[in-house]
């Protein structure tokens, strides 16, 4: 530690400010009590703002401190158990993430298995095959009834597959991007909670938003179909070959105008 | 001199009542605070007790009326104000590297027009006379509507107290916002450019201009109100012509700003908090930045949500209910920053970090409320229920609160030299935690079956009676936080852990000076080359502003 002594000029400590909010307080508080009140606390308030002036005008009022040098920088005495700095203290996590293409064919894939397990299940609960389609094309045309859930209907076929398309294109991407972020088990992950929790969420809802739909649908066999599409998607994300983010690289690569050097 | 002598904490009655030095100053602002922080809530316990059971009679109806007037009142203006405005003026200085604030004496100036204010409110107790004539305390609410706050209405003085005492407290407000916006523009130590400043002096600049420009219009409408009450002017007077909603209008445009005004400070807390206690830089910092001055932005374009059930045209309706959901878009990405900072860290779970991420976690759930309010026909069922009162409760205690006691963890051996005791500070936290779930998620039930705010009591048989029980239990519980925290305190302050100048290995400046710290703040002024300037003096193979 040097011993070198600097002095610095800080203000005169000083009552004034206080002196004035004092009298403008007293002063509104004359409205409250009355006018003697509010007359002194006028007059408070111009002693105290004259006062506060006088610090400033003509001089300045300072007083001299002596500054001891103390130590910079600070050695660290910290709570901190560990002194290992995290590595990758600036980086955006994860490093490493899916291609976007995993998330895609994870999606197709989760599809393919959903629609042929539900198919396999309509066949043997209702005898036909077309139960799935209808129901889930129910949604948006009005034209199916419940009489009608077993019969082939072109309309409704496309539809459903239209619908179902989408949506397992639509998680498999989700699954794609958020499966890294959870490192641990994401098959676990993927298989059963994910899917658990937005069944619920459809379950708990669905007698809310279309009681009538609610009632075609057995919720176990439901629970079912949904595992069987986290479970391959899952795994066709996981075991997908994971690439480096472009965190590191600069501005011109991630952009595509300069290839970098080969990596 | 020696370090005894310079320890604000050790020194004398007269040094404090004279000081114009920014850390004295704003541990006055705190301690005031914390102060009245115990007052508003023993305030709130009553209330609780009255309302624990159908039919009560703790609390007559017009001591209720004057305990939920001054328990908002006195939460807003003498607890979150006077902690935002003394941290603020504590740490702005030292953050930035400056050896006090812009204008010394001005500061002194602030503080004691709000503590003088903050006496005067409570002065009513003894000198104001309310609806009844027997209440002192005003009991229009802490917004006093129009026509509710005329004299044929609120005789006595009451209302005027209310009126003159924030009136008061409020141009010290505005004169300590001035002093901030001109300390963090003028006063940056070398090398802090704007975009390497910390983010708690971002969002306090943000903060003190919301206060410069929705803090005078309040004190105009007080002055009208003022006007109307005692010289017979028609500002507010609906049978002299004038439309009562205007006052509405006015005090909302205040009104919504400053509940940001209230959050913003919480977000600068946690914004320090997290990163350090997750070994990793903050996520996003210029998305921060401009997320904090959009949030500043359409927070003042929102009032009129608060008057949905006053009978809006529907375009009028249709621009505010969308404005505010429009508020939800950087509010959400301040808090996928926050998460993102966390993400893949080396977090330590010490007691700012619990209630930092208290925060997070409770301030997402009292958003989503808030959207849910800002649905205009479920506003219509939901208005003036007690939904509201669990919205907002959401969001000053599960948010702000929260915040300020990670916040106050986190700093309070930069102030005092001490660290605060772990052990108490988290079973402090559990114990706030389950009781603020308890008391307010209830509330939001209650709301949904109907019951209103601001009834005295209630009548058994209307699937009320469990949810007021809960509440009133959680009430309890909670008190049993805040007590750990007031013997935390005290014990601390004598037999605490000695701190050091760095006890988190943090990376801004004020880590960089003595706990407490001197004076004159640094021995000399310090020169910054990136946001973690400690950072880079403790990693000098390593330093960040290669990278940013
Ligand atoms: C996305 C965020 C938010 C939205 C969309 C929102 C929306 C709303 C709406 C629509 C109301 C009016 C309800 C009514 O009276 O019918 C309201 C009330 C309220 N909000 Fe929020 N809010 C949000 C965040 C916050 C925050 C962060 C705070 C404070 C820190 C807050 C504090 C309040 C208060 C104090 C009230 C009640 C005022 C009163 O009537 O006494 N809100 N909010
Ligand atoms: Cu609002």
């Amino acid at each position: 530690m040097t011993t070198t002594k600097t002095t610095i000029k800080v203000p005169k400590p000083t009552a004034w400010p206080l002196v004035a909010a004092f009298g403008l307080t007293l002063t509104f508080a004359g409205f409250l009590t009355s006018y003697l009140v509010g007359i002194i606390g006028g007059i408070l308030s111009v002693i105290g703002f004259i006062g506060w002036f006088k610090d400033r005008f003509p001089n300045n009022l300072e007083i001299t401190v002596e500054v001891e040098a103390h130590h910079i920088p600070a050695p660290v005495h910290s709570t901190k158990s560990t002194h290992e700095e995290h590595p990758h203290h600036r980086a955006i996590l994860p490093l490493k993430i899916h291609r976007t293409q995993s998330g895609l064919i994870g999606g197709i894939a989760g599809g393919i298995a959903m629609l042929i397990v539900s198919v396999i299940g309509s066949f043997i609960m209702h005898g036909s095959p077309w139960y799935p389609f209808n129901v889930m094309s129910a949604s948006v045309m009005h034209s199916i009834t419940e009489q009608n859930l077993t019969n082939f209907n072109a309309i409704a076929f496309v539809v459903a597959l239209g619908i179902h398309a989408t949506l397992s294109i639509g998680i498999g991407l989700v699954y794609g991007v958020v499966l890294p972020l959870l490192p641990k088990h994401p098959i676990i992950l993927g298989a059963l909670i994910i899917p658990f929790i937005w069944s619920f969420l459809l379950y708990a809802t669905m007698n809310t938003l279309n009681p009538v739909l609610n009632e075609t649908v057995n919720w176990s066999w439901f629970l079912v179909t949904q595992f069987v599409f986290g479970f391959v998607a899952g795994i066709v994300v996981s075991k997908s070959e994971k690439i480096q983010t472009l965190q590191f690289k600069a501005f011109a690569e991630r952009a595509g105008i300069e290839t970098g050097k080969n990596d | 001199m020696t370090r005894e002598a310079y320890n604000p904490l050790s020194s004398k009655f007269h040094d404090w009542v004279v000081t114009v030095d920014h850390k004295k100053l704003g541990v006055m602002y705190i301690v005031t605070g914390i102060l009245y922080l115990i007052v508003a809530g023993s305030e709130a316990l009553m209330m609780r007790w009255q309302l624990a059971i159908p039919n009560n009679d703790i609390l007559s109806p017009d001591t209720f009326n004057a305990f939920f007037t001054m328990h908002g009142t006195t939460m807003i203006f003498l607890v979150g104000m006077p902690i935002l405005l003394g941290a603020a003026n504590y740490f702005i200085p030292l953050m930035i590297g400056a050896r006090d604030m812009a204008f010394p004496r001005l500061n002194a100036f602030g503080f004691w027009l709000f503590f003088f204010g903050a006496l005067l409110l409570y002065f009513s107790f003894l000198g104001g006379q309310g609806l009844s004539g027997e209440e002192g305390a005003p009991n229009v609410g802490w917004f006093a509507y129009a026509p509710l706050t005329s004299t044929t209405f609120s005789p006595g003085s009451a209302t005027d107290y209310w009126v003159i005492s924030l009136f008061v407290a409020g141009l010290g407000s505005i004169m300590t916002a001035i002093n901030l916006v001109t300390t963090i523009l003028t006063m940056r130590c070398d090398g802090m450019t704007l975009m390497k400043m910390p983010l708690f002096a971002w969002m306090m600049l943000v903060d003190a201009a919301l206060i410069l420009i929705v803090l005078p219009p309040l004190a105009v409408i007080q002055i009208m109100l003022l006007l109307d009450r005692q010289f017979g002017a028609h500002f507010f007077d609906a049978q002299a012509g004038a439309d009562p909603l205007i006052w509405q209008h006015l005090f909302w445009f205040f009104g919504h700003p400053e509940v940001y005004i209230l959050i913003i400070p919480g977000f600068a807390y946690i914004s320090e908090v997290i990163p350090v206690f997750s070994r990793k830089v903050l996520f996003g910092y210029p998305l921060m930045v401009a997320a904090t001055v959009s949030i500043g932005f359409i927070s003042l374009g929102v009032w009129a949500h608060h008057m949905f059930a006053v009978g809006l045209s529907p375009a009028v309706l249709a621009y505010f209910s969308g404005a505010t959901f429009l508020v939800g878009v950087p509010t959400g990405m301040k808090i996928f920053n926050w998460i993102a900072t966390m993400w893949g860290g080396h977090i330590r779970f010490a007691t700012p970090m619990l209630f930092a991420t208290g925060f997070v976690s409770m301030f997402v759930l009292g958003g989503l409320t808030g959207i849910m309010l800002a649905v205009v026909p479920m506003d219509w069922q939901l208005s003036d229920t007690y939904f509201v009162v669990g919205h907002f409760h959401w969001v000053l205690f599960g948010g702000l609160l929260f915040a300020i006691f990670s916040g106050f963890f986190y700093w309070f051996p930069k102030v005092t030299g001490r660290l605060l005791n772990e052990t108490l500070g988290k079973w402090q936290f559990w114990f706030l935690f389950v009781g603020f779930l308890v008391t307010f998620g209830p509330m939001h039930m209650a709301g949904f079956e109907g019951m209103p705010r601001r009834i005295y009591t209630f009548m058994p048989g209307r699937g009320l009676e469990l949810w007021n029980m809960l509440s009133s239990i959680g009430a309890a519980i909670q008190v049993v936080g805040f007590i750990l925290f007031v013997i935390n305190v005290f014990w601390s302050l004598r037999k605490g852990k000695i701190a050091g100048d760095d006890p988190w290995d943090a990376w801004t400046l004020e880590w960089s000076t003595t706990s407490p710290p001197p004076p004159w703040n640094f021995a000399e002024t310090p020169q910054i080359a990136s946001r973690r300037p400690l950072w880079d003096l403790k990693h000098p193979d390593d330093p960040d502003w290669k990278y940013e």
